[in-house]
């Protein structure tokens, strides 16, 4: 764990109709695991979308990797995070392999090996799924496509929104490993119910940023 | 850019037949006006073209104006009535030079026969490809785009009766192909020329006597009984017309049309008051009628264009709203894209590369379809 954080909250509102949450302040370190739970409506998602610059702040400071991510461009977004809504999203006419490359395309990489993708679908056991659109998968597929575009980003921070919502008892003990098994340098916040996922987090946090 | 044609790529992939569609309708609610334009200018370029060389026509009083432009012009007589060889000779009064006589009125193996006087070859341009142009009755010249198996050079070639079941009628003759034209890319490549004494035996009007030596039988009862018109030739082209005759007046015998060239516009004008004043006949200036005729052919392509528009500009703004309703279906995939870090002009890059690629499907099936309307238009509606 380095001493400078790499999320740094401090003061935070965010006002929403009559949504508002407070964070007065929170510190997430390079490499933790950081969970945050709540009930619904508390503002997991907020301080999801917040930390990736999604949406603004009422008032307070937000910092991620040392800028404001609100004020930065689209381009540092898919550059330092790697990010997997709650609603998956996705491009439904773009078929598995182009899904979990399109990360790469983004940051204007050069997209990953087949081995190495095909290495990843395999693990989230989506091997010959290939050539697949989105449309023609399940919910439970879907999210585990996300998942391994995700594992798929070279990015240093991982913002996940329910990533295991969608999955059954197996595959979400199968994903919430690979989520979480990365390496030193690769933060991760999720936002879960899910207590197989949970449990494995190195810290956890409500939206309000106090650790439990 | 790789992310822009990954998107766009993938619909088209995905949604083919979608967006075939919609290229249909674009171009559909394109090329019914653009069609029927390039109809219009084609015909009316083409008949200005073919109008230029034909100072002026002229045939029966009752005849149409626009159909003995257009008889001269494709050599069909369209049910025009016929005028007297006296007219012609009232012509040549004015124009000595200038007058070639048309009569369109039979056909011989599916082909127009025109008779008229050797004239025609300079007056046409027509040039000869094999053969030599026809003399006496009985001969025809092939046009070049006439059957090579039927109207081959030497052949015999039957004429059509004009009317089947008419008992009265002439019998048919026989005619011998003596030459073949040139190709000149008009409609004078169609038809078969043949001289004025041929139309007028095939008329029933010019026909000869058996002599005593052709009598089969001289006993009464083997002889045959004719009536004074039945021609007693079949294989004209065998004699050599000097025993034809007609019991009639030649300046009664029927033409269909004149071609009149007169060597000034006094000349013109002379001849022109003179047939219409002296003799009732109907003359035309083919110029004039090529002006009228494209004014009406405009007329009805703007008939035909404002009856597109209201379905035009349906299939318009259906095609609007397919594409924003497309846009708006895809709001969620376009915020899911965001967060990934695809920029604005990414999601409409994307957007507008699939909307050229269907622009450009619908730019080639508008120009196929351009050509079809206008040569539908061309041959069905003006």
């Amino acid at each position: 764990m380095s001493s400078e954080p790499v999320i740094f909250l401090e003061e935070v509102l965010v006002e929403r109709g009559n949504f508002s949450l407070e964070i007065p302040k929170l510190q997430i370190f390079t490499g933790d695991r950081v969970g945050i739970v709540g009930p619904s409506g508390q503002g997991k998602s907020t301080l999801l979308m917040l930390l990736a610059g999604l949406i603004a702040p009422t008032r307070g400071r937000v910092c991620v990797n040392g800028v404001d991510p609100v004020s930065q461009p689209p381009q540092w977004r898919a550059r330092h995070l790697a990010w997997m809504g709650a609603e998956l999203e996705l491009p439904t006419d773009l078929r598995v392999h182009e899904q979990v490359t399109l990360a790469a395309h983004l940051m204007r990489h050069p997209p990953p090996p087949d081995d190495i993708t095909g290495s990843v679908l395999n693990r989230v056991g989506l091997a010959g799924f290939e050539q697949r659109t989105m449309a023609s998968l399940s919910t439970g597929q879907q999210q585990r496509v996300a998942l391994a575009r995700m594992l798929l980003h070279p990015a240093p921070l991982r913002l996940a929104d329910e990533p295991t919502a969608s999955l059954d008892k197996e595959w979400s003990k199968k994903c919430s490993d690979l989520l979480l098994a990365h390496p030193e340098a690769i933060t991760v916040c999720f936002a879960s119910h899910d207590p197989t996922l949970i449990t494995r987090a190195d810290k956890i946090v409500s939206p309000e940023g106090s650790e439990l | 850019m790789r992310v822009v044609w990954i998107l766009a790529k993938s619909r088209w992939r995905e949604r083919p037949r979608t967006l075939l569609l919609l290229s249909l309708a674009m171009a559909l609610a394109a090329a019914v006006p653009l069609g029927t334009n390039q109809a219009v200018q084609r015909e009316v370029q083409q008949l200005r073209q073919q109008t230029r060389g034909i100072p002026m026509v002229a045939g029966a009083g009752d005849a149409g104006q626009t159909d003995l432009v257009l008889a001269a012009l494709d050599f069909n007589p369209r049910n025009i009535p016929t005028a007297r060889w006296g007219l012609v000779e009232a012509a040549r009064q004015d124009v000595p030079n200038g007058v070639l006589p048309m009569h369109l009125g039979h056909r011989a193996s599916g082909v127009t026969l025109v008779g008229t006087e050797s004239e025609v070859v300079s007056t046409l341009g027509l040039t000869l490809a094999s053969g030599r142009w026809c003399i006496r009755p009985g001969e025809i010249v092939a046009g070049a785009n006439t059957s090579l198996d039927r109207f081959a050079l030497g052949n015999v070639v039957d004429s059509e009766a004009p009317k089947k079941f008419a008992l009265q009628a002439p019998p048919t003759q026989r005619l011998r192909v003596v030459g073949r034209c040139e190709s000149t890319g008009s409609p004078a490549d169609q038809v078969a020329w043949t001289n004025l004494t041929t139309t007028w035996v095939l008329d029933g009007l010019y026909h000869a006597h058996q002599s005593d030596s052709e009598q089969p039988n001289k006993s009464t009862e083997n002889r045959q009984l004719l009536a004074p018109n039945t021609p007693l030739v079949r294989n004209l082209f065998e004699g050599d017309g000097s025993g034809l005759h007609a019991h009639i007046s030649k300046s009664e015998l029927p033409i269909h049309l004149l071609r009149i060239t007169p060597q000034d516009q006094r000349s013109l004008t002379m001849v022109r008051t003179n047939l219409k004043l002296a003799y009732g006949a109907m003359t035309a200036i083919p110029e004039q009628i090529a002006d009228e005729l494209a004014e009406s052919f405009a007329a009805r392509a703007k008939l035909i264009q404002l009856a597109v528009v209201v379905p035009g500009l349906g299939v318009s703004l259906l095609a609007l709203l397919v594409v924003w309703l497309d846009w708006q279906r895809r709001r969620t995939e376009h915020a899911g894209l965001r967060r990934l870090g695809a920029s604005q002009w990414m999601l409409v890059g994307s957007f507008v590369v699939e909307l050229m690629g269907t622009l450009i499907i619908s730019i080639l099936l508008t120009t196929g379809l351009t050509f079809g309307l206008s040569i539908f238009a061309a041959r069905w509606v003006i």
